[in-house]
């Protein structure tokens, strides 16, 4: 048999709440680890009934629940386990797992809870989501902006041709011996057309230019732990492995972290879904350094890219995947080049994954 | 004498045509070489060089253009993003660049 101050001291060492109750719902037990859960100490609420500790709602059905188990014998709750919601002290509710199992005992019927806080779960399930969907919306901006500046480069030389076109015909029609003044006319409201649509375009690529990176400083083996735990949570089914070799934590470098992220989290993604049936799985991701450059490799162990597959890959809408435009390298490369850097793929070897090469400049400074 | 290096056909044309009906005299060129072995600029023409070029790239001209005795004036045109002109002119920020698109009075002012 065990003593109690030793079944006492299993309650207070074990990590998750424990509470016992009585079949009227009354409180027998409640270990330190609750005590840090719902801010209440145990003698404050030992003696009362457990919807104390459960948001007003479900605290006035909890005796109700109770009674219909012991009349019923159906579970609801008991031997199966769930996710529920409790309030802490201070009003604020708690996501809880709760699993429950029972006892009869001298004294009657009595409850076991035990009780996972789900807080730090959840805010770092949430916090996964905003970055992601970060990602997204700077994928979605980036692509306009790209797609933007091409266009505007497209537009910009068969436009000068036009307005000078324009303009040397008007200044050469008033110039005429005769000048015919509703085709002046004419031809100085085409100018003015001309200017508007070469307005537009200037419009577009200031507001393209205006978005310069946001340059801090930023610990880059943090940045790209957080890139492998964002693919990783994709990658969850198949088993591959997601590595870094780079552990310098205390290494800075200037850069919008947003925008590389997005780069990196990009070249892992492609990795992963290259090595996905291969028999080695693995994405790793080092770093090199030189007096003026850092180099981010991602290597896959991948099937590779042959010459032909590498000549395509950082043209716009030619990516091979069924989902997604093919702009994602195009613009991973273009955001590296707006910090001073690139984005390159080592050329293909037999029996080797495919290996890609972010390089930044060391005190990377924007160019834009 | 004004001189373009254009590779843009309809864009040298346009540019050749705005002069010749100023009577100013010029000369077009496709690319920095032909320019270089046809052209003999002096300090008092105007050259306008597009950075965009195949070939011998416009900054690499506008250098050579630069390093000559007796240098004319140098313009530098581009259709470009912003980062990709001051990436192909870290050097040489002296000289001028209009940006496409462009209007006569743009090209007017320097000569």
């Amino acid at each position: 048999m065990v003593s109690s101050s030793c079944l006492h001291s299993v309650l207070d060492t074990a990590v998750n709440g424990i509470i016992v109750i009585d079949d009227n719902g009354t409180i027998l037990i409640y270990n330190r680890a609750c005590e840090n859960m719902f801010g209440y100490k145990s003698a404050e609420v030992v003696g009362k009934n457990v919807n104390t500790l459960m948001p007003s709602a479900i605290a006035k059905q909890h005796d109700q629940f109770i009674r219909n188990y012991l009349k019923s014998g159906d579970p609801k709750v008991v031997g199966i386990g769930r996710e529920v919601v409790g309030r802490h002290k201070d009003g604020t509710e708690i996501p809880i797992e709760l699993s429950v199992g029972e006892a009869q005992t001298e004294s009657g019927h009595q409850f076991i809870g035990v009780l996972k806080d789900l807080r730090a779960t959840k805010e770092y399930e949430e916090r996964l989501r905003v970055l992601q969907s970060n990602l997204v919306t700077m994928t979605r901006v980036n692509a306009l902006d790209e797609m933007g500046a091409a266009i505007a480069h497209e537009v910009n030389q068969p436009l000068t041709a036009l307005m000078l076109y324009l303009q040397t015909a008007a200044r050469r029609a008033r110039a005429a011996d005769q000048p015919d003044d509703p085709m002046i006319s004419l031809m100085d409201k085409a100018v003015v057309e001309a200017e508007r649509a070469g307005h537009i375009i200037q419009r577009m690529r200031n507001f393209v230019e205006r978005q310069a990176p946001q340059c801090i400083g930023t610990g880059l083996a943090t940045l790209i732990d957080d890139c492998l735990e964002l693919v990783r949570v994709g990658h969850e089914a198949d088993d591959v492995e997601f590595i870094s070799t780079f552990v310098d934590y205390n290494y800075q470098l200037e850069l919008d972290s947003v925008q590389i992220q997005q780069i990196l989290v990009n070249l892992i993604r492609n990795a992963g879904e290259a090595v996905k049936d291969q028999p080695v799985k693995q994405v790793i991701v080092s770093v090199e350094r030189d007096d003026d450059n850092v180099f981010v490799k991602v290597m896959d162990t991948g099937p590779g890219l042959d010459e032909e597959a590498v000549s395509h890959l950082f043209k716009a809408f030619t990516g091979t995947k069924r989902r997604g435009l093919g702009i994602g390298l195009a613009i991973s490369r273009s955001i590296a080049q707006n910090h001073g850097g690139d984005l390159l793929v080592e050329p293909y070897e037999e029996g080797k994954g495919a290996t890609f090469t972010l390089r930044l400049p060391v005190n990377s400074k924007a160019t834009s | 004498m004004i001189y373009i290096v254009e590779d843009d056909v309809s864009v040298r044309d346009a540019i050749a045509r705005m002069f010749e009906s100023l009577e100013l005299s010029c000369a077009a060129f496709a690319d920095g070489e032909s320019f270089l072995s046809d052209a003999s600029p002096r300090i008092d023409d105007t050259v306008f060089v597009d950075l965009h070029l195949p070939g011998l790239a416009g900054s690499d001209l506008i250098e050579k253009v630069a390093a000559l005795d007796e240098a004319p004036q140098i313009v530098a045109i581009s259709g470009q993003p912003l980062w990709k002109i001051t990436r192909d002119l870290p050097k040489i920020t002296t000289t001028p660049v209009v940006r496409k698109p462009l209007k006569e009075q743009d090209l007017l002012v320097y000569v």
